[in-house]
């Protein structure tokens, strides 16, 4: 160690040196440790984000919906857990439609979320409207909006007629940023 | 018993740690009749106590799945002995617990008792108010009857509309796509183990801060309307 005039501070507190490296080599270890915990937890809190397998479910035969009525139909939802009992059973609202031109069967198939906050509409036939209980949103039964909160129409689900069944696309809850498919005609 | 608590006493110290914490000073207008705007936050910490009490007791019964929920509800309320009565305490006393907070949260602001230096406790206060509020919004979800889905299902629609991000806070809250039994076990943590945890850190650090800043005075005693102020507590602190 120098003993000169010159020198006023000892050298340790003019450069970096040794304790600083092992301090913030210690301080990365850490972090190092913290982040092998961390990354796969988060990763396990936000897994529910992932894209999910479409799959198909199935109604029925399309002569068990009458022309012009709208019937609800009921299923077991597969998108959840083998365990979430009623929860599961769900229901859509069917409008047959009758066939086109080209004889292909044309459906109406509406999810039971009303489109303002997701609470479930009751289909009147008497008045031919869908009304919903929370706050009086009111659709016709073409699905548009006629009085109420609802900023749109009821949601369409996706739907298919294969092999003499009417198949719908098993529905997530839909809301107004994450609709259900629409489909080709509407 | 006086040499067990003697032997308690010369290892644990109480006398000089817990001793300062029973003795701390209250005003001296609080002993009459001003001391009854006191009472609204050990009274919300009593009914916090008794919902945890009885919380625990519908842990014993309760089964947290999407296909046994209601049904161990249901057998609680008519099967298990005083079931009924657990749960009926449970829900009310969750009730008095936000009625309560918002009372004492009100009764604090009317008395200044926010300002210099007690900034701090106002601000770990509105923490435990919306920990409140979320205890008592994700404990309802449990019950899992018509209520609680579709009431999930408005809470996630209202999530939903956030702009960017409403979709993934959906997912998020519902633990999937569709309202289902992850559902169901996500506001079961949040009810028993995340929003607790919480509460009980922040109810630590605002006692912790009451001890430490002391009560604040009754001021402007002679200026309330309230009945019967007596000699004693209109002397100026």
């Amino acid at each position: 160690m120098s003993h000169s005039a010159s020198q006023t501070r000892s050298p340790a507190q003019m450069i970096p040196g040794r304790r600083t490296f092992l301090l913030w080599l210690t301080s990365v270890a850490g972090a190092m440790a913290a982040a092998v915990l961390a990354v796969p937890f988060a990763g396990y809190l936000f897994g529910a984000m992932r894209k999910h397998k479409v799959q198909w479910v199935r109604l029925g035969p399309p002569s068990q919906f009458p022309l012009n009525e709208t019937r609800l139909a009921t299923f077991q939802n597969p998108l959840g857990q083998p365990w979430d009992g009623m929860a599961a059973h769900m229901g859509v609202y069917v409008r047959n439609l009758g066939q086109d031109d080209r004889g292909q069967d044309r459906f109406l198939v509406f999810a039971m979320n009303c489109a303002h906050l997701g609470c479930p509409v009751t289909w009147f036939p008497q008045s031919g409207l869908f009304m919903c209980p929370c706050h009086g949103g009111v659709y016709y039964e073409n699905g548009a909006c006629a009085a109420g909160p609802p900023p749109r129409g009821l949601f369409h689900c996706a739907w298919r007629v294969r092999a003499g069944q009417l198949e719908i696309q098993a529905p997530h809850l839909p809301t107004l940023q994450n609709t259900l498919q629409e489909p080709a005609r509407a | 018993m006086k040499r067990i608590l003697a032997w308690l006493e010369a290892r644990l110290s109480l006398r000089d740690s817990v001793g300062p914490m029973l003795m701390h000073p209250i005003p001296r207008g609080a002993a009459g009749p001003m001391g009854w705007w006191y009472v609204f936050g050990s009274a919300s910490m009593t009914l916090l106590l008794i919902q945890i009490l009885s919380g625990i007791g519908l842990s014993l019964v309760y089964v947290p799945t999407a296909d046994q929920a209601y049904e161990s509800l249901v057998y609680l309320n008519y099967q298990q002995p005083l079931g009924w009565f657990l749960r009926s305490l449970h829900y009310w006393s969750g009730s008095a617990m936000v009625v309560m907070v918002v009372v004492h949260m009100t009764q604090v602001l009317l008395h200044g008792a926010f300002k210099y230096p007690r900034e701090l406790n106002w601000v770990t206060g509105v923490f435990l108010l919306l920990a409140t509020l979320g205890m008592a919004f994700s404990g309802q979800v449990l019950r899992w009857d018509a209520d609680a889905y579709w009431g999930v299902g408005v809470g996630a629609s209202m999530a939903g509309r956030v702009p960017g991000l409403g979709p993934y806070l959906v997912d998020l809250l519902l633990g999937g796509p569709v309202i289902g039994a992850d559902t169901l076990s996500r506001f079961f943590a949040l009810h028993v183990f995340i929003i607790p945890g919480l509460l009980l850190a922040f109810l630590a650090v605002h006692l912790w801060l009451v001890l430490k800043r002391g009560i604040s005075a009754p001021r402007y005693q002679e200026r309330l309307s309230i009945p019967g102020p007596t000699r004693r507590n209109t002397r100026r602190n």
